[in-house]
């Protein structure tokens, strides 16, 4: 939303929207099956290659599932969302 | 032409055995051949909503291991001509029965019914892999509640993994005033998330309950809203073009403002 | 085991023998002696008509143990031959064009007798949805017997509580069976292999009365049970 006056003049946010929100959320997890473990050895796995060529703000590391129209603009899908904040590039590599 | 139809919702309590007795109750009405089978063996309700529950002497455990005939297991309905029900058993459990007993016994229905629906039970074991065996068609039935979504969405999955092709939502026990104020989720939220096809919006009525005590389906009563709503149900399964009653929120001011000043709604 | 030697099975009107092979005819007669001593009076009085099936027999072997029975159980021995399979063939095409409720049931000729004095189980706390309590004998539940619940009893079923569930008594054949309950609001009952339910526009009861309900000519009668009046 990009400006919404129910929330400048202090009313909360109406629950049905909350609802919504938590359940594409949800949704998204249980429809590619993931567990937040699953999420935790992959971001673990990440780090582990990214850090052989740039040096990274693991702290700030951001990975997520998320959702993503399909390439033919029909529906959505699901795709992972990984924000990597870097220090600095290796020029070496290893 | 007939029709095995599964009415299912993963989530337990949402009415999945209330819609299968006003809908059955309705095709029957409508003139055509019905029978209704309860697969919630261990947890049978069918029955009792449709007030038979004195008249069973045999039952699905009974056809599916050949104990008897299935005509024997056939339970007439006390009050239309053309609705049967083929009732669970109920001092056993759901691997009593196979998916291929359902399907051979759905094969041998088909042959005199014209639609034949199938009570599922809640989950998605082996009662839920029973249920949808044979069907050809496959209801949802949801409340518009985060967990009962949820659920019909995992549902819908397993569905299509079981090769059963676009399975129509049913929304059950919507409250247009609470929609309106913005404290539950409307049809169009739903269908957003869910992205199935409609086939009907069932308010929630209080006569439901009335009718459930009564052990007579409200689909009978002219005046329950509910009934009405099943009634549009039970047309659009038979193929009719039925529209849908609004039951969206309201444009109210604040909304009304916004798009006046030429801001996104949402 | 002793008791594998030889079994009855009762069909119809009909006494199967089962004899196994393997032993000799002593054996198998000593067995069906045994056997007879502590079963034989369920046969009192019938009129049988015996087949054996196993172990082959000549004439006098089969006199020998059609006298035995006869002596024994006080039973009369309509015939006694050899059991073959054709015909047993051409008894479930029968069953199977019989259309009731009724062969559900599986009566046996052996059907439970002790209902003035015999084997009797007592059961304790409520049977709820979804529970079976069954026994060969007769039945009293100390509780109430609650709808989606069943007790299926060879003999008579006694409920120390309300009856809203589901009761079979003379489960094997006994049509003399009954069923008394405090309070009798059944789903359905059964005696033997008569079935009754409660009328559709019934409005339940309040309060306690007990009931009792038994079979005269295949119906099931229901009287309020208060020994004084009796």
């Amino acid at each position: 939303m990009l400006l919404d006056l129910g929330r400048i003049f202090g009313r909360s946010k109406r629950s049905k929207d909350v609802a919504k929100e938590r359940l594409k959320l949800v949704l998204i997890h249980d429809r590619a099956n993931v567990s937040p473990q699953f999420l935790e050895m992959l971001k673990s796995e990440i780090i582990k290659v990214i850090t052989n060529y740039m040096d990274v703000d693991e702290s700030a590391l951001e990975i997520q599932l998320t959702k993503t129209k399909s390439d033919d603009g029909q529906g959505v899908v699901p795709a992972l969302y990984a924000n990597i904040p870097i220090r600095n590039i290796r020029k070496s590599g290893k | 032409m007939s029709e095995v139809i599964v009415i299912t919702s993963g989530k337990g309590g949402v009415g999945k055995t209330t819609s299968t007795a006003n809908i059955g109750t309705g095709l029957a009405l409508s003139g055509c051949k019905t029978v209704l089978i309860d697969t919630d063996i261990g947890l049978r309700n069918l029955d009792v909503v449709m007030g038979l529950e004195n008249r069973i002497v045999y039952d699905l455990v009974d056809v599916a291991e050949g104990t008897c005939r299935v005509k024997q297991a056939l339970i007439k309905d006390k009050r239309f001509d053309g609705l049967y029900l083929i009732p669970a058993a109920q001092t056993r459990d759901k691997t009593a029965v196979k998916p291929s007993q359902m399907i051979k016994l759905c094969e041998e229905l088909r042959e005199e019914f014209d639609y034949i629906l199938i009570d599922c039970p809640a989950g998605i074991e082996q009662g839920f892999k029973n249920a949808i065996a044979a069907a050809d068609r496959a209801i949802v039935i949801t409340t518009p509640e985060v967990s009962a979504v949820r659920d019909a969405d995992r549902i819908i999955g397993l569905l299509e993994a079981n090769e059963i092709r676009n399975p129509k939502l049913l929304v059950n026990r919507l409250r247009a005033d609470m929609v309106r104020r913005g404290d539950m989720m409307s049809i169009d939220d739903i269908i957003d998330i869910l992205a199935i096809g409609l086939i009907g919006v069932i308010p929630d009525d209080e006569k439901i309950v009335v009718s459930t005590n009564r052990g007579e389906p409200a689909i009978c009563d002219s005046k329950s809203v509910a009934g009405q709503a099943f009634r549009n149900v039970v047309r659009r399964i038979k193929g009719e073009d039925v529209p849908f009653i609004s039951f969206n929120e309201d444009q109210g001011f604040m909304l009304k403002l916004k798009k006046l000043l030429g801001l996104k709604a949402n | 085991m002793e008791e594998s030697i030889v079994s009855f099975k009762a069909k119809g009107n009909e006494l199967i023998l089962v004899m196994r092979e393997e032993y000799d005819f002593d054996k198998v007669l000593e067995s069906i002696e045994k056997k007879l001593d502590s079963s034989g009076r369920f046969f009192k009085g019938a009129s049988l008509d015996v087949r054996y099936r196993g172990k082959k027999l000549d004439k006098e072997q089969e006199r020998i143990i059609s006298e035995l029975i006869e002596e024994k159980a006080s039973a009369v021995i309509k015939s006694f031959e050899e059991d073959d399979d054709r015909q047993e063939q051409d008894n479930s095409q029968e069953t199977e064009e019989y259309d009731s409720a009724r062969d559900k049931f599986k009566m046996k000729l052996l059907y439970f007798k002790g209902l003035e004095e015999g084997m009797t189980k007592f059961y304790r706390g409520t049977v709820r949805s979804g529970t079976l309590v069954s026994y060969d004998g007769n039945l009293v539940v100390l509780g109430d017997v609650n709808p989606g619940g069943e007790i299926v009893a060879a003999g008579n079923v006694v409920v120390m509580g309300s009856l809203r569930g589901m009761v079979h008594a003379g489960a094997d054949g006994n049509k003399e069976a009954v069923i008394a309950a405090l309070s009798l609001q059944p789903t359905q009952l059964r005696i033997a292999d008569v079935i009754t339910r409660p009328p559709d526009s019934g409005q339940p009861r309040q309060g306690l009365l007990p009931e009792i309900a038994f079979v005269r000519d295949d119906i099931v009668y229901i009287e309020t049970f208060l020994p004084q009046y009796k």
